[in-house]
């Protein structure tokens, strides 16, 4: 009976949890994680590369998927967006509760802008071109 | 029994499936031309060795139109008016062009400045607007319409031009200001008649020429609309004088003098530059295809271009992305190393204009790229060119050997003079001798006409062939494919003087029906291209058995002559066309089933609670509440499938599922584009509406009355966030198609919360509340101290566990080290306490709130202890 109310209860519980969908975040402890941690959890990266940061380096992953270490602690990813991630609209609802910060990485000059939608809060940043519906990267590290 | 059952069963359902009518495609009933470069061929027959510089002409532009025009055959009519012109009665592409583009030629200043009157047809009007009659230019623009599906633009209005007004581009800025214009808003704009945005007659050629050069995927790109010429002597408004050309996803392409330059006619950078911004176009539509703004970003192309994007936060966390070359990686020239986009274009125009260049400066990968996604299989240096020219005119050179070879059989008396080709010895033997000296003097003949063919419709091959060594190279490698042409049909004719005849059903009308089902059909294939070249060589077999036409048997292989007759380019082509066309003459369809999808969403309600579902309807540019934009992805599908089911050809409607796959591909487009216009229409009119409610909130602030009637909502920091929060609460204005927040928050800033906590009511709320909001502040100082100690302790007691040792009057070395961070905590918590915006209204600074701390550490220190 105690079983069978249970179910009961958690049925519309997970319905609620799922039908609503919890907000993007940033999942991983970034800025606290260790290269040794990152590891244990996706393997050995393909490949490094350097990059002009102190102390710092790139672990390239399959299927696109870039983390960035400073010393032994892992500071934040680069990734693909996943289905409906790849719209901007997404990520505009997703952020629509949060203080974001519109940069422009790279002018328009004779392409369109690169830009970037942060909200850093959240830890959570997305770079798309000037006039696109879609999103090309999503940058995650420790919430601001 | 059960078993009775299912046999039963199974001879009924293969009644039923066989009794059941096979759906036919639309495109197999189409009478549009049966094999593309029908126009090039009698062009050629009928002009001889001219050049295609030579052929530049009304009459020639004219049967390219006639041609194309003839694929619409069929097509029901277009209802509506352009001005005189009743659309019904004029060519279906035409109708088409002027519903589409209709609005946005000629003055748009002035649109009644340039007479239309007595104009039939579309050329006619665009020489209007040149001021001229029956010209090539108005064909030429008309022509593009028909081959890449955009506008080649006649009118005084730059796409996202900086002025509202037609005619003015660029600023008028004073010599001295040059170098520092500052502000450009302060300058007027400079003004321009009409004729300095029209294309010059030699651009107008060049445009033209192209029409020759390129084919899909160039043509009829997902995002091109319209191609603009900037005044001469301006640059792009929105770029630096060194780019003359300008691609954008938003639709157009603009180009100016750096672009458009000539050497001669045929030469020069303007075909070059034209091809590198439709290729631009390219990388769009593929990249949009994949749901990115570029393809060239994918990570598929940088590795075939051999180019890293290295990403990465810098020192100061700010995103830096960037593209560079791989170490000994091969471009055509710098500036294809500037990024993905630009290696990407520029390959692919230099590809196609500067061949031998390119092999040269590129890897093999990357040359195999272009060649094989761009160009079919073709290479454009000057070897290849040859080649292919021979390959293109292969089914003439079997047509006219055919009837050589008939003609000399019936004229074997016949003494000719004039020059001769000789036949090679083995060919020779067995041949009546008068059969095999009118051969001879009958191939030079064949010679000279292919040639001919070729010169007046490759637009390389007056320039390739004329120096006196490559003429020989040409045409004695145009000699050896006529002879090994002749051996082969030699070979059939020896067996069998009859097979003329029984080739006759493989190019019969029924044979190209059959041949365009097979390509549609095969078009969902895993392997489209190895699915058609199967089932057309089975075609193939099937007839050639019926007509005794023995497979392997040289030209009696009916497959080859079929693999030659029916590309698999040449019917992609001409599937691409038909469908292109079919979606033109639907477009009010689509519109008027797009804009019932979008209100029977709109009239739901709408919530943003949702997260944005689906990607085939998108918004770039401002934003549309979850519950709208879900519904209309969700019924994507099955608005495709209504306008689909409504459309018609020939009163048959899409049946066949490769036909409507096919078509979905465009159609996804048009939908995607209708539905845009709707999101714009709403978004007009929501702006609008707000842009009323902030004039009144200007002229009589209600909202900011009311919320400061109430100063509930103030929390203890960031009263200006906390007072938009509210006020927006209390706009009585939900928008569909904008953020609310970005929406309003202008008014927010500037009038509702300007100045909030200054107002006479907030400095009277915060007297009368003075010591609770005191004790609040000094709360948050207690909890600020009181949850630093305890980290501090925790981490004191971590390092020092191992430590057992008392100290001075019993203190132990972890009391000691929370002793001595403890002013560091009181130091940290009463600076962040400072800034929040009640302590600063109270007048709590920093020192203040220390001397707080310090009052209240022993009262902490024994919480702590607990």
């Amino acid at each position: 009976m105690t079983k069978i109310r249970f179910q009961l209860i958690l049925f519309p519980v997970l319905l609620f949890v799922f039908a609503c969908g919890p907000k993007h975040t940033s999942h991983k402890a970034y800025g606290k994680m260790t290269v040794a941690d990152l590891i244990r959890e996706k393997g050995q990266p393909l490949k490094e590369e350097s990059i002009p940061t102190e102390n710092g380096k790139i672990l390239n992953y399959p299927g696109d998927e870039k983390f960035q270490v400073k010393g032994d602690i892992v500071t934040n990813s680069f990734r693909q967006p996943k289905a409906d991630e790849t719209t901007l609209l997404f990520w505009k609802n997703n952020f629509k509760e949060c203080e974001t910060t519109e940069k422009i990485l790279k002018p328009a000059d004779h392409e369109a802008a690169e830009k970037e939608l942060a909200c850093p809060s959240r830890g959570l940043s997305v770079l798309y071109t000037d006039g696109s519906d879609f999103v090309s990267r999503v940058i995650e590290y420790a919430p601001q | 029994m059960l078993h009775n059952k299912s046999f039963f069963f199974f001879v009924l359902s293969l009644t039923f499936v066989s009794c059941q009518k096979q759906p036919k495609s639309l495109i197999s009933q189409w009478d549009g031309p049966v094999v593309t470069g029908n126009f090039e061929r009698k062009l050629a027959a009928l002009e001889g060795p001219k050049c295609v510089k030579d052929l530049y002409s009304v009459e020639t532009v004219k049967s390219q139109i006639q041609e194309f025009e003839s694929g619409f055959a069929g097509m029901p009519p277009v209802t509506g008016k352009w001005r005189h012109l009743d659309l019904s009665q004029i060519p279906v592409p035409q109708a088409n062009f002027l519903k589409k583009y209709g609005l946005v030629l000629g003055d748009r200043k002035n649109p009644n400045a340039i007479d239309y009157s007595g104009c039939m047809d579309v050329p006619c009007i665009f020489n209007r607007i040149y001021g001229r009659e029956n010209h090539p230019g108005g064909y030429v623009h008309y022509l593009w319409y028909l081959k890449f599906g955009s506008l080649l633009a006649a009118d005084n209005m730059v796409p996202r031009q900086n002025s509202i007004n037609p005619g003015e581009y660029q600023w008028v800025i004073p010599e001295e200001k040059k170098v520092d214009p500052g502000d450009f808003s302060q300058y007027p704009y400079k003004k321009h008649d009409l004729s300095k945005f029209l294309f010059n007659e030699k651009e107008l050629y060049g445009f033209w020429r192209l029409t020759l050069m390129l084919k899909a995927p160039h043509v009829r790109t997902r995002h091109l609309e319209e191609i603009q010429r900037i005044p001469p002597g301006e640059y792009q408004e929105k770029g630096k004088p060194e780019h003359c050309g300008q691609a954008s996803t938003a639709g157009y392409i603009n180009l100016s003098d750096g672009c458009l330059w000539f050497s001669g006619f045929d030469s020069g950078y303007f075909y070059t530059a034209v091809t590198h911004e439709l290729s631009h176009h390219v990388d769009f539509a593929w990249g949009t295809e994949r749901r990115l703004q570029y393809y060239s970003r994918t990570q598929e192309y940088l590795d075939i271009a051999e180019i890293d994007r290295v990403e990465y936060l810098d020192d100061a966390k700010v995103t830096q992305v960037k593209y560079v070359g791989r170490k000994d990686a091969k471009y055509v020239n710098e500036y294809a190393k500037t990024s993905p986009a630009e290696t990407f274009a520029e390959m692919a125009a230099y590809f196609r204009h500067d061949g031998d260049k390119t092999k040269n400066s590129s890897s093999e990968n990357h040359f195999n790229f272009i060649r094989d996604k761009i160009y079919f299989g073709r290479t454009f240096d000057s070897p290849s060119l040859s080649d292919f020219w021979i390959s293109k005119f292969k089914p003439e050179i079997a047509k006219n050997i055919m009837q050589v070879l008939i003609t000399c059989q019936q004229s074997s008396s016949l003494t000719l003079s004039g020059p001769v080709l000789r036949l090679p010895v083995e060919m020779a033997n067995g041949l009546n001798p008068a059969f095999r000296s009118c051969l001879e003097l009958k191939l030079p003949e064949l010679t000279q006409l292919i040639d001919g063919m070729v010169l007046a419709s490759e637009p390389e091959a007056c320039e390739q062939t004329r120096p006196i060594p490559e003429k020989r190279t040409w045409l004695s490698g145009l000699n050896r494919s006529i002879l090994e042409n002749l051996g082969q049909q030699l070979d059939g004719f020896k067996q069998d003087p009859s097979y003329l005849s029984k080739l006759a059903r493989l190019t019969d009308e029924q044979m190209s029906k059959d041949v365009r089902n097979i390509f549609i059909e095969c078009s969902e294939a895993k392997n489209p291209r190895v699915c058609y070249k199967e089932r057309l060589e089975s075609a193939a077999d099937e007839i050639g058995n019926a007509q005794g036409i023995n497979p392997g048997q040289n030209i009696f292989d009916a497959r080859q002559i079929v693999s030659t007759l029916y590309s698999y380019d040449s019917q992609a082509e001409l599937a691409g066309s038909f469908y292109h066309n079919l979606l033109e003459t639907s477009a009010d369809l689509i519109k008027s089933e797009s804009k019932n999808l979008w209100d029977s969403c709109q009239a739901l309600g709408s919530d943003d609670e949702q997260q944005p579902t689906g990607r085939k309807f998108t918004v770039s540019d401002g934003y549309l509440v979850s519950s709208l934009y879900n519904c209309v992805n969700n019924g994507f599908d099955e608005l495709e499938e209504k306008i689909l089911s409504q459309m018609q050809f020939k009163g048959e409607h899409v049946s066949l599922s490769s036909e409507k796959s096919f078509l979905k591909k465009d159609l996804e487009k048009r939908i995607s584009k209708a539905l845009t216009a709707e999101f714009l229409k709403l978004k007009e009119s929501e702006l609008k509406a707000a842009k009323e409610f902030m004039d009144g909130e200007t002229q009589s602030p209600a909202i900011r009355a009311k919320i400061l009637a109430n100063l509930d909502w103030v929390g203890m920091d960031h009263i200006q966030a906390d007072c938009r929060k509210e006020a927006m609460k209390s706009i009585p204005f939900e928008p569909q198609a904008h953020l609310k927040t970005e929406l309003f928050k202008p008014v927010l800033q500037n009038k509702i919360c300007n100045n909030i906590a200054a107002a006479p009511e907030f400095t009277q709320w915060m007297i009368a509340n003075n010591s609770q909001l005191r004790a609040e502040v000094l709360n948050i100082l207690e909890g600020k101290i009181l949850e630093e100690a305890k980290n501090l302790k925790r981490d004191c007691e971590n390092r020092l566990s191992s430590s057992r040792i008392l100290g001075f009057f019993g203190m132990s070395p972890q009391q000691r080290c929370l002793n001595e961070g403890w002013d560091a905590i009181e130091d940290a918590a009463a600076l962040e306490t400072s800034k929040l915006d009640i302590a600063f209204r109270l007048n709590l600074t920093y020192d203040a709130l220390r001397l707080e701390g310090k009052i209240k550490r022993p009262q902490i220190k024994k919480q702590i202890s607990r």
